[in-house]
Formats: structure tokens, C-alpha cells, sequence
């Protein structure tokens, strides 16, 4: 019995001494396209950084393939939220999708012919090939937004987590994108989004994650998505409540 | 001696002849291997933004010395050199202990270790002077020891700074990707496991060895501007980082080497003069980089004012030859009334064509050639699309859609198109009832 | 008396005491006190001022007093002195300031003379090479230091009119010594072949005695120790031992040696094994601690090496 590619076990994080996770417990089937929704502040982005270690945790333990995140670093990619960066950095889109290979090489090994080859394809599955010489700051949101998506391809990671990916990109990068998680599905990697448009969600995700500094429910997506779960979510986000009754009406009515 | 001849004069010092010809090549070897170790750390060091700690390190290494000497007694170099060494890690340690275990920032941290530091130095060199006789008349020109002076330099300095370059160069080659990702992207460093503390240490180890081992050639002032200068101008010429540590070694070899010759024919003294030329030639990438100079961004300016002005003809040309008028070879009369110009101006205008490959002015006429043609259908095309977009999606009146698209005609991509025409339906007819061409293309961007 | 008039007794009479403060004569065992900059300086003073005086010297065996850097306890010394003496011409590059406020307002009954400044001005070695400022090593020169000497031996006898006499004398016997001194110098020096007579060495102290004494004298750096020696120096210094076959340079106590160093090395001649003295006297013990003995040293020094024979000691 092989063990399940995330598991989370009564995590509890905290910032400055509040709590901003507690006692989560969650098991990820492989192959999962699971989306994270929640309300603002509701720690979708603390969940994720938790998972990759990269957070002290108040309590609890997250175990990836049984194992805790320091020894799987090879096995699981993370992208987060565009910011964090320094665009003028003197690097290329092709030396930056690179990059997703350095965690397989370890110390002293430089970027073998398989690995440029690697990043190629990642590359043009994000359909950016025609930018690789390109420095990062001359592209569109949008086309930041895949470099940083064909990086992480190039990790071939078999867990992948993503914050936010669809944030203010363009249609373009969208419908990439969206075929791009339904590729890395077949292909049996597991994936963790958090997303933040609720219409959107009970289409891309065939499970979702409901968060609201606990967890909410987590299963199937059409056993979850109710208006009921999405209530006890969203607590008193009036505006949002009514979008997530007209986004539960349109996929009722099989609009896509 | 006129500078031509001290010129040649230095040349051949280089080669063996003349007087102090040892001297002179050793000057050269020290300020070239100076400046292209701290080029190549200085890359990193400014990428990472750390070039405040070199400024830091280069005075709190003062009280390594008046230390290095006091224990040995005499200025031997290699306890001024570990005395240095162990003074500049522990100043790199406070600062970096003020700012992580409290509120105060690291500016703030750099500039209380430096008086820290340089002020306990300075008391231990009075302290020195009034310690006794055998020590105090050995100390002379301790005080110096921060100004470095290339002229005096032994073979001992050099093979001490040749060590330091060897190392730093085969660290930051063997882990150029580790140090890299850290500086650009921490939290993906983190994701993947890179103990990026340790890089960052690393640095700063670094920075401390190349510090130490150049102040005697260099001295304080000259190290920081090293480490800063040519890394800045490195930046401004090119993208790839590799390219730019390699253009920044160059720099500051350069600027070494030319430093030397100018104390050689003029005497201006090394160290200003090694700043100078650093300086020029920042000034020079800062005006003239094809990308990311002043100059350069003004070239692409005109370039692209250029390129719309000749698009612009292709377009009025278009709709002269929709109206059934003559396509291939317009006059200019023709031209100047569908533009609502004067005949001289858009004569003036047509000329910018020739060399585009475009078309060309020609017996009072516009040529166009069959490319030019295909840009004046693909320009059009988009134009038209647009103008539907701004109608259907922005809700905009038909006679107000027009101003839009003519500025926007010039930046749709072939992609953009292909998406306007999905959305859109790829329709054939625009507001106004004109045909919208049919896509092709071709013809793209001059 | 009442227990309220006391105090306000005592209120009145202290500023009167306060204000007699001693005109003459401060409180150190009854000797005037001498605070002088130079070694050569200090060393007058204690010779011509004898039981009478406490000398304190500022720049001691070594000390550059072209870079020295007066200290807290420098400051209050000087501000407590009864007799300030120092060279002047500015020789002494960092404590300028210093020294020009105190001549300008002295302390009440505080005297104080730049030994030095008093010299005919024309006398004084100029050269574009050194600046707005004429060259201060003017001690070398012992018929000018004659001078010096006997402005120290006056600001003595004014700081201190009850031992007028003393001074006066011993100043007289100072000078006549420093005379003997100089004449045995030029004697010593027909030894040695005009040929031979260049020196070289670290920084250019030298002019004077090279003027009084006919010898050719070549610093590597100039007259203050404040600049360092750049290539076109160390060339220089190099092709001038070339030309002039010179085979030993000299290097000076109180500057660092490493540029000489250097230039031995290019030039392939030796330095000499004694130190010359330049700026400041010897260490306690070493003939070099007095101004004469300073001066002989360097003189012998020289003459060994460039191959003179020794002469008859005086």
C-alpha cells in the first residue's frame, strides 16, 4: 500500500502568536487536480508554503509519499505567487526555465545536453519557445506567469503545488494553462491550486479543497461544490455568496 | 618627456626594459588581478545587494591589522592579512546578528559595525604609537595600510591575491548555479533544498577574502568602487548573467590596467585614476547600451517612430488603392489629399520608405513592393478587427472605434490576431461596411 | 561668625583666588613647564633650560611630526603648559590648527614660539615641486638651527625672567657646541670625493644638509610624509642611482620601508644597514637620542657608506 502523495496530518501554523491553520487534516489521492478555494485571508497560501516546509509548523506534520518534505525535494514542485522576483535580474526565459532542473543536478553538476533539452519541451508546452532569449521583464503578465509554470514543468516534479496561477493572466495564458494542469492529470502528477474565481473552479478541478483557516470539506468536486459548504466557507462574504449561488446555478445548468 | 614617450616607456617596462621595469609590471599584475577578482565577485555581490557590506568590511578590517601587527610585533603581511580576515568576518557576523535578532535594518546594522570597528582600530593605532619605542617605531605607516599603493607591491602581495582569485574564481564557478538561483529567486532556492544561507555566507566570505588580500594593492576606497563600478556598467550592456561577470572582469581588469599606465605617463596616483576610468566607462554604457542606455533606448525610440510613420503610408496607401485607385505605384498628390496633408509634406514623408523594403519614393510616385503590400493587407486586417472588438466587447460607437485601432494597427501581434479573430468569429465586414482582408501573415515587423 | 556669612565669605574670596593663578611658574615641583612637538626641539629645551625646566615632548624616538595627531592628554598637556615650543614652517601638518589657536589666545601667563618661524625667510628652501610651503627640515642645516635654538633659549628666558641668566648661558654654551658641531661636519665631509657625495633616500629631509654640507640629495617621496611614492617616483629614484652608479640608498627611522625596499630591489643596490634619522631622534641609550648625536650618526652613517673613511671621533 503505497502512501498517498500529500498527507496532512493536525497542522497548525502561526503567525506572531495567532493561530492561521489549525488542526488540518487532509489526505490527497494521486492524480488529483484538487483546487484550494477559500476567502481572503483564509491561509490557502500558508497551506501551500506549510506543505513545502517552508513555514514553521504550531503543530501536526505533512508527509509527501510517506516521507517528510526535506527528503522529497526532487518530488515536488512549488509555484508560488508572481511577485517574489527581481525582473531585472540579467537572466533569459530559456535560463530561467532551466533553473527547474538545478533541484535533479544537486551541488557542482552543471546542466547536461538532456537537461537544455528538458526545459526545451517545457518551453514550448507553455507555448513560449519563441521567447527563450527573451530577459524576463520584457514579457506580459501572462507570459511571466508561464515561464515560471514551464520551470516547474521542467522539475517533472510528481506533486505540484500552485499558488494562484490564474491571477490576472490573459484568455491566452488561461486556456494554456488549463490544458497544461489537465496534461500533468494524465499523467498522474498531483495537483494542489489554489484558485480564487469560484465559477472557474467547479470546472477545472475534479476535487476541491474548501479553506477557511480550517478545513471546510475536501472531496469529488460535485460532492462538495453546495451551497451549503460553500456557506460555512465564505461566512459572511455577502457578495461572494451570492456569486458562488450563480456559480452553482451555471454549473447545474452544464454551462461552460 | 612628452606622454608619448613615457608611453612608450611603459610598454617596454612591461617587457623587461627601463628602470623599475619590475616594478611597473608587478603594479600592472596586481591592479588587473585586483580588478578582475572584484569584477567577477562584485557581479554578485551587487546582484545581491550587497555592495554596502564592501564599503563596511574594507574599514572595519582596520583593527585586524593594528591587532595583527601588535601580536606579531611587525608589519608582517601574513598577520596583517589574517588579522584583517578575522576582523572583517567578525564585523560580517554583527552585522548580520544587529539586524536579524532585532528591528534595525541592515543599512543601519552596516554603519554601526563600520564606526564600531574603525573607531576601535583607530584607538589601537594611538595605542601603538604611545605603546613603547620598539613598537611604535615599527609601526609606521600602519595608519597607511587602509590606502594600498600599487607602485610598492611584492611578489608576496601578488601571489597572496592570485591565491584569493583562484579560489574565489573556482567557488563561484563550481557553484555558479547555486549562488545564482539563491540571489534571484530565495524562495525557489528554498523549495528545492539549496541551503541558501550558506551561499549567502559564502558571499560574504568571499568578500572578506578579496578585501584583505587587495587593500595593500588597492586600498579601501578603491576595492568598493572595484567591486561596484564595472559590475554596474557589466549590467547595463547585456542580459545573461554569465556574459555579464565575464564583461565585468574585463571591465575591472581594464580599468587596472589603464590606471597604472595613467600614474605611469601622468602620476596622477593609481587609485583616482583606476576610479576615473571605471567611472567613463559606466557613463559610457549608461549613455550608449544598445538596451538599457540613454542613447540606445533613444535609437529604439526613433526606430519604432520610424517604423509607424512608414506603416502609416502602407495604410492610406491600402485604402487609395480599395477605392479602386492605382496600388502599386501611387502619386504623391493622391497620397497627400487621402492623408489631408500638403503634397511637400507627405513628398518628405514618402522618402522614409526607401530602404524599408516596404516600397520607395519614386518619379513623384510611392512604389510599393509585394511585401509592402502585405504589410499594408496585414495592418488593415487588424485595424479592422480591432475596430469591431472596441464596437462588440467595449461597446463603443462605430465613429468612435477608429482612433483606437489606428494606434493600435501597429503592436498586434500575429498571435493578438489570431485571438481577435476567434473571439470575434472572423468576421469579413468592419463598422464602417469595409472589407477586412483576409489574414495571411506575413509581412510582420520592420 | 554666622554660619550664613561664611559661605557667602567664601563665595566672594574664591573667584579672587581662582584668578591669581600662577603667572610664572606652575605647581610641577616648582619647574617651569615645557611642552615642545620635535625631538630635536625637546632635546634644546631640556639642554638649555637644565634643572629649571620639566620638558615634555610630544613626538617621541620614531614619530613622524609631520602625521602626528595630537591626543586628548596632548591637548591638555599643551593647554597646561607654561611654555609652549614648537618648530613651525609647518612642519607639523596635523596639529596646525591646534597649535595656531593656542599662539593666537594663550592661556593667561602661557608663552608659547614657533622656534623655527623666526628664521630669515629667505634663507628657506623653496621649490615648486613642495607647494605653497617652504621645506621644514631646516635642522639639518646647523647654522640655521643656530637660530632656532637661540629663539628657544629667548622664550625660555621670557616664560621664566628669574632664571634669565641660567638660560642665557646655557643657550651660549648650546650654540658654541652647535658651531664646533658644524664645523667638523664640513671638515669630515672633504673626505669624501664630491663624486660619491649623493644620498639617497626615503622622503626629501634632506635639503638643507645637502646645501650646507654640498651634497646631492634625492627623497623618493617629497617633503612630507603625507603622500605616498607612486611609479614615476620609484622610477625616478631609480634612474638617479643608474646614472649616478650609486650602490647604497638609505632608509629613515620614522618612515615605513617598503618604498626604499622597492627600489633597492629595481635598482640592484643595497640599503644601508643603519637607519638614517629624519623627523625624529633615536631611542633612549642609542647615541641618536640627542639632537648632536643625532646628527653625527647621520653623518657617519652616510660616510661609511658612500666610503669615506671614518675620521677622528670629536
Amino acid at each position: 500500500m503505497t502512501a498517498p502523495p500529500i498527507e496532512i496530518h493536525d497542522l497548525t501554523v502561526s503567525y506572531d502568536q495567532k493561530p492561521v491553520l489549525w488542526n488540518i487534516d487532509i489526505e490527497i489521492p494521486e492524480g488529483a487536480l484538487v483546487g484550494i478555494i477559500g476567502p481572503n485571508g483564509a491561509g490557502k497560501s500558508t497551506l501551500l508554503k506549510s506543505v513545502m516546509g517552508l513555514l514553521d509548523l504550531s503543530s501536526g506534520w505533512v508527509k509527501i509519499y510517506g516521507e517528510p518534505i526535506e527528503r522529497q525535494r526532487a518530488t515536488v514542485g512549488y509555484i508560488p505567487q508572481r511577485e517574489e522576483v527581481d525582473w531585472d535580474f540579467p537572466i533569459t526565459v530559456s535560463d530561467l526555465v532551466l533553473m527547474g532542473r538545478y533541484g535533479h543536478l544537486g551541488l557542482l553538476r552543471r546542466p547536461a545536453a538532456a537537461d537544455r533539452e528538458i526545459a526545451a519541451q517545457a518551453l514550448e508546452k507553455v507555448g513560449m519557445t519563441a521567447f527563450a532569449d527573451r530577459q524576463i521583464s520584457n514579457l506580459s503578465g501572462g507570459q511571466q506567469q508561464r515561464i515560471f509554470l514551464a520551470r516547474a514543468l521542467a522539475q517533472e516534479s510528481r506533486v505540484y503545488l500552485m499558488d494562484e496561477p490564474f491571477a490576472g493572466v490573459d484568455a491566452t495564458t488561461e486556456k494554456t494553462i488549463v490544458k497544461l494542469l489537465e496534461q500533468m492529470r494524465s499523467e498522474k502528477r498531483t495537483l494542489l491550486v489554489v484558485h480564487h474565481d469560484l465559477q472557474t473552479a467547479s470546472e477545472y478541478f475534479d476535487h476541491l479543497l474548501l479553506l477557511n483557516r480550517r478545513l471546510v470539506a475536501f472531496g469529488p468536486t460535485g460532492e462538495v461544490f453546495t451551497e451549503d459548504l460553500l456557506r460555512k466557507t465564505y461566512g459572511g462574504h455577502l457578495t461572494v455568496l451570492s456569486q458562488a449561488g450563480e456559480a452553482i446555478r451555471q454549473s447545474k445548468s452544464g454551462k461552460k | 618627456m612628452s606622454f608619448v614617450e613615457l608611453t612608450g616607456e611603459f610598454f617596454s617596462s612591461l617587457l623587461g626594459h627601463g628602470d623599475a621595469a619590475q616594478a611597473t609590471i608587478n603594479a600592472v599584475l596586481g591592479a588587473c588581478l585586483a580588478g578582475l577578482t572584484c569584477g567577477v565577485l562584485g557581479s554578485f555581490i551587487t546582484l545581491r545587494r550587497m555592495s554596502l557590506f564592501a564599503d563596511m568590511l574594507g574599514h572595519a578590517v582596520l583593527p585586524g591589522v593594528a591587532a595583527g601587527f601588535i601580536i606579531a610585533g611587525s608589519k608582517s603581511t601574513p598577520a596583517l592579512l589574517l588579522g584583517s580576515l578575522a576582523a572583517g568576518l567578525l564585523a560580517a557576523l554583527l552585522t548580520r546578528a544587529i539586524s536579524s535578532h532585532s528591528r534595525i535594518k541592515e543599512d543601519a546594522s552596516l554603519g554601526i559595525t563600520l564606526s564600531l570597528f574603525y573607531a576601535v582600530g583607530i584607538w589601537l593605532l594611538s595605542w601603538i604609537t604611545r605603546a613603547g619605542p620598539e613598537l611604535s617605531s615599527q609601526a609606521s605607516g600602519l595608519n597607511h595600510y587602509l590606502f594600498g599603493n600599487p607602485a610598492i607591491i611584492q611578489v608576496i602581495d601578488l601571489v597572496f591575491l592570485a591565491s584569493a582569485a583562484v579560489v574565489i574564481g573556482a567557488v563561484l564557478g563550481l557553484f555558479f548555479k547555486e549562488v545564482s538561483a539563491s540571489i534571484f529567486d530565495p524562495s525557489f532556492a528554498d523549495s528545492i533544498g539549496l541551503p541558501r544561507n550558506l551561499f549567502d555566507n559564502l558571499l560574504l566570505i568571499l568578500l572578506t577574502l578579496v578585501i584583505v588580500v587587495s587593500l595593500k594593492i588597492l586600498g579601501v576606497i578603491l576595492v568598493a568602487a572595484l567591486l561596484v563600478i564595472p559590475p554596474a556598467t557589466a549590467y547595463l550592456l547585456t542580459d545573461k548573467l554569465k556574459r555579464m561577470v565575464l564583461l565585468s572582469a574585463a571591465l575591472g581588469a581594464l580599468a587596472g590596467f589603464g590606471g597604472v599606465y595613467l600614474d605611469f605617463v601622468f602620476g596622477i596616483g593609481v587609485g583616482p585614476a583606476i576610479v576615473c576610468l571605471s567611472f567613463l566607462g559606466l557613463m559610457g554604457a549608461f549613455l550608449g547600451a544598445p538596451h538599457h542606455g540613454i542613447l540606445g533606448r533613444y535609437l529604439s525610440h526613433r526606430k519604432l517612430a520610424l517604423k509607424t510613420l512608414r506603416e502609416n503610408l502602407l495604410t492610406s496607401a491600402w485604402r487609395i488603392g480599395e477605392r479602386g485607385g492605382e496600388l502599386l505605384a501611387i502619386p504623391i498628390g493622391d497620397l497627400a489629399n487621402e492623408r489631408g496633408e500638403e503634397p511637400s509634406a507627405t513628398r518628405l514623408l514618402a522618402r522614409h520608405m526607401n530602404g524599408s523594403g516596404w516600397g520607395r519614393l519614386e518619379n513623384d510616385r510611392l512604389i510599393l513592393t509585394s511585401l509592402g503590400q502585405e504589410r499594408a493587407r496585414t495592418l488593415m486586417r487588424g485595424h479592422r478587427l480591432w475596430e469591431i472588438f472596441l464596437q462588440r466587447e467595449a461597446s463603443l460607437a462605430p465613429d468612435h472605434v477608429h482612433a483606437g485601432a489606428e494606434e493600435i494597427e501597429h503592436f498586434l501581434d500575429a498571435e493578438t490576431v489570431r485571438e481577435l479573430e476567434e473571439l470575434l468569429d472572423n468576421p469579413e465586414t468592419d463598422p464602417h461596411g469595409k472589407a477586412i482582408p483576409p489574414g495571411s501573415g506575413e509581412g510582420e515587423t520592420r | 561668625m554666622q554660619t550664613r556669612t561664611l559661605p557667602a565669605l567664601l563665595l566672594l574670596v574664591l573667584p579672587l583666588l581662582v584668578s591669581c593663578s600662577p603667572s610664572e611658574k606652575s605647581t610641577s615641583g616648582g619647574k617651569l613647564s615645557v611642552v615642545c612637538t620635535t625631538g630635536m626641539i625637546t632635546d634644546a629645551a631640556r639642554i638649555i633650560g637644565g634643572e629649571h625646566v620639566e620638558v615634555t615632548g610630544l613626538c617621541g624616538p620614531g614619530v613622524d611630526p609631520h602625521l602626528y595627531l595630537a591626543t586628548r592628554a596632548d591637548q591638555k598637556r599643551l593647554n597646561n603648559a607654561d611654555l609652549v615650543l614648537y618648530h613651525g614652517v609647518h612642519l607639523e601638518g596635523k596639529m596646525g590648527d591646534l597649535l595656531a589657536r593656542i599662539k593666537d589666545s594663550p592661556r593667561e601667563g602661557q608663552h608659547i614660539s614657533a622656534v623655527a618661524d623666526v628664521i630669515d625667510k629667505e634663507k628657506l628652501i623653496r621649490n615648486e615641486l613642495f607647494g605653497a610651503y617652504p621645506d621644514p627640515h631646516l635642522w639639518f642645516d646647523l647654522q640655521l638651527w643656530k637660530v632656532a635654538a637661540a629663539e628657544a633659549g629667548k622664550a625660555l628666558q621670557d616664560a621664566d625672567p628669574a632664571h634669565a641668566e641660567s638660560y642665557a648661558a646655557a643657550t651660549k654654551a648650546y650654540l658654541a657646541k652647535l658651531e664646533e658641531t658644524h664645523q667638523w661636519a664640513l671638515a669630515r665631509i672633504k673626505q669624501l670625493p664630491a663624486k660619491k657625495r649623493k644620498v639617497v633616500t626615503s622622503h626629501d629631509a634632506y635639503n638643507y644638509f645637502a646645501r650646507a654640507y654640498g651634497f646631492e640629495v634625492k627623497g623618493l617621496q617629497g617633503i612630507s610624509t603625507e603622500t605616498k611614492p607612486g611609479l614615476q617616483n620609484i622610477r625616478a629614484a631609480v634612474k638617479y642611482i643608474r646614472v649616478n652608479s650609486i650602490s647604497v640608498i638609505f632608509a629613515e627611522t620614522s618612515v615605513p620601508r617598503d618604498a626604499v625596499e622597492k627600489v633597492a630591489q629595481e635598482a640592484g643596490c643595497e640599503i644601508f644597514e643603519h637607519e638614517l634619522y629624519s623627523d625624529a631622534l633615536g631611542k633612549p641609550g642609542s647615541q641618536a637620542e640627542s639632537f648632536l648625536g643625532m646628527f653625527r650618526f647621520n653623518l657617519e652613517t652616510i660616510l661609511t657608506a658612500l666610503g669615506g673613511d671614518k675620521g677622528e671621533d670629536q
